[in-house]
């Protein structure tokens, strides 16, 4: 009866009715685009960025992490191998040894970090080879070909076809230095990520260094938003250690992270227009029904009953809000998926280029901006209900 | 011959705090009232009449004295315990009608029967049952808003006699009412009363009205000037 009441009283002022609920809807409907948004383009930073180098997930010794000495290898490379190609979330894998080397030519020197990759996977893991702007991709090992970052070939003067001699220290102490052939120059860009590296084939970089152990393995998954399960269920053993992104790239992680609360300032100017709206609501229909509640009361309802009812009209009307709401940001979310806004001017980010933001549908999207709305409006309806349970008979009555 | 179910001893009303203007609404009251009563509380304007139906109902508190009801004294109940009192035992009918306008006829009548965790097999039977001894049948659906002033005012005796409750309490319930509707009103309490053994107490202002009581009560300032019983 409380309940069939509280719909009732709902729809007694339609228009302030209608009202409150656009209200209510619009606060929904503006909240859950706006995540969808930053869900969308968030979630297309991360790939973009996660695919320059870095993968979903990396393998390392754990000492390496700090330390990054050529010592702190991997060397059951191959037991990683047989486990990653027999893992069905893993789509691919790359392995690589990471050094710094000193690079020598035309009588200059420049220090350089030198990655020994595998030809045929790195691209499978990354966009490497898109980055490459001059020369080609090489194909065969042991040979010495590398490709370079721009920043070392405009400091060292070099060209595709040119020679480099890189000189460093090996695994076993020995010197090592060797004369390489530039296959490839990559793509000039402000901040790029390739412009101190040099990179060779894993056979020549293990002959480089006397070693046949590697440092890295980069991993990337059928899904992104599974790294951090992946990484917490995939058994490397003791000594190594697995890491998804998040963890990899924890300075990024944390400043997109802080980037999200951000936002969180704006959506609460939203919800508290829209709950300030309500409150007035729910206040001004209990004022004018002083008399009705003080007879509810004087014949017999309990107080706790009086309260329930202000609190339901007020849920009934935000939860029927909350499904017209949801079938707009449904309408407007896959619209905006697809077609996305573009930039007038791309924009860069990080060294990555966006030039168009898309709305991803999640069900964060619908079911936060949902319990937000529920919540602030219980929370505006409690007072004006405490207030309803406190009415006395006599008084409201008298008022005529 | 039958039981007392309201004993009221020693009420003192007063309002205000100042000794300057303090009113005494009113002054040691004695009333005991029996079952199958049907009185009227009459006094002329500011006598006392509200505040001692509204003491009563357990509405107002008085500042002294006992409301004993079937042995139970009210004025010791919590908030919850009173809205449990009123719901089971008292049975309003006020001035203006106030039915609740969401609620249909049939629903303002079955409101304190829901309240009560009727079943709905006996709300139904009930509400047809006051229905015809209200005289309003064929009009459950109808919203209060959709009768007469006389009608509501019946519906609001249903709504009052439907729960069966010890005693119902009517404050001027022919106010509001043209004096051939209010006297057809107060017939038809009477009936109640007659055919129902209803116990009623009102207050009311008008001759004729009055004339109709079994039981007058006078008061004057607050206190009891008269009690008369007639047959
Ligand atoms: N809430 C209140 N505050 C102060 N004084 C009050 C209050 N309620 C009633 N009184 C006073 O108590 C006295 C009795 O009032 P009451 O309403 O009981 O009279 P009544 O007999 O019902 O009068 P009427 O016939 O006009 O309805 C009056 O003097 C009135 O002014
Ligand atoms: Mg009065």
């Amino acid at each position: 009866m409380i309940l069939k009441m509280a719909f009732r009283n709902i729809f007694r002022h339609k228009r302030r009715t209608a009202l409150t609920a656009l209200m209510m809807i619009g606060g929904y409907v503006l909240l859950s685009f706006s995540l969808a948004f930053v869900d969308g383009s968030y979630g297309d930073m991360i790939s973009l960025f996660t695919s320059q180098t870095t993968g979903h997930a990396q393998i390392h010794n754990d000492k390496f992490i700090n330390s990054e000495s050529i010592h702190d290898s991997i060397k059951s490379w191959d037991k990683i191998k047989e486990d990653l190609k027999n893992n069905s979330e893993v789509v691919s894998f790359s392995p690589r040894l990471k050094n710094g080397a000193l690079a020598f030519s035309h009588k200059k020197t420049f220090a350089v970090e030198m990655w020994g990759i595998d030809w045929a996977s790195e691209p499978k893991v990354t966009t490497i080879k898109q980055r490459l702007a001059l020369g080609s991709w090489p194909s065969t090992n042991g040979e010495n070909q590398v490709l370079i970052g721009s920043k070392i070939s405009e400091v060292l003067g070099l060209k595709v076809g040119d020679e480099i001699v890189l000189i460093s220290q090996g695994a076993d102490g020995s010197i090592a230095n060797d004369i390489f052939f530039v296959k490839g120059i990559f793509e000039k860009e402000e901040q790029g990520v390739d412009d101190y590296r040099v990179y060779t084939d894993l056979a020549s970089a293990q002959m480089f260094y006397s070693t046949s152990h590697i440092h890295e393995v980069a991993i990337k998954l059928a899904s992104i938003y599974n790294a951090k399960k992946f990484s917490t269920h995939f058994k490397v053993e003791e000594g190594l250690i697995i890491r998804p992104w998040q963890e990899v790239e924890k300075d990024f992680f944390k400043a997109m992270e802080i980037d999200k609360k951000g936002n969180t300032i704006s959506y609460s100017i939203i919800m508290f227009v829209v709950a300030l709206g309500v409150l007035n609501t729910v206040l001004m229909s209990i004022l004018e029904r002083t008399k009705e509640l003080g007879v509810l009361k004087a014949i017999g309802t309990t107080p706790g009953s009086l309260s329930l009812m202000i609190i339901l009209e007020s849920q009934i009307l935000a939860m029927m809000s909350l499904i017209i709401g949801s079938i707009i940001a449904t309408l407007l979310n896959s619209y905006f998926s697809k077609h996305g806004i573009s930039f007038s001017e791309p924009m860069t980010y990080g060294g990555m280029t966006i030039s168009a933001m898309y709305a991803r549908i999640t069900l964060n999207s619908y079911l936060r901006p949902a319990v937000i709305v529920l919540v602030s409006t219980l929370f505006v309806s409690i007072f004006p209900a405490i207030r309803a349970a406190r009415i006395s008979p006599l008084d409201a009555m008298r008022e005529v | 011959m039958s039981e007392t179910i309201f004993q009221i001893e020693g009420i003192n009303r007063t309002f205000g705090d100042d000794p300057e203007t303090l009113v005494h609404a009113l002054a040691d009251i004695n009333l005991s009232i029996k079952r199958g009563e049907f009185s009227a509380l009459v006094g002329p304007s500011g006598s006392g009449k509200s505040t001692l139906l509204n003491i009563m109902s357990g509405l107002d508190v008085p500042t002294s004295g006992e409301v004993i009801l079937n042995g139970k004294h009210i004025n010791s109940m919590t908030g919850k315990e009173l809205s449990h009192f009123r719901r089971d035992h008292i049975g309003f009918i006020f001035q203006s009608y106030n039915l609740i306008p969401v609620l249909s006829v049939k629903e303002n009548i079955e409101y304190i029967m829901v309240l009560q965790g009727k079943s709905e097999q006996e709300r139904a039977e009930r509400v047809s049952e006051v229905l015809k001894s209200v005289g309003i049948e064929g009009k459950e659906n109808r919203l209060p808003s959709q009768l007469s002033g006389g009608q509501q005012q019946r519906v609001a005796v249903a709504r009052a006699i439907a729960a069966d409750p010890d005693i119902i309490l009517a404050d001027e319930p022919t106010a509001n009412l043209d004096s051939k509707t209010g006297a057809a009103l107060i017939e038809m309490m009477q009936n109640l009363n007659d055919d129902l053994g209803k116990t009623f107490i009102f207050s009311t202002h008008d001759q004729k009205i009055m004339d109709k009581a079994k039981r007058l009560v006078t008061l004057e300032d607050g206190r009891i000037q008269n009690e008369e019983v007639r047959s």
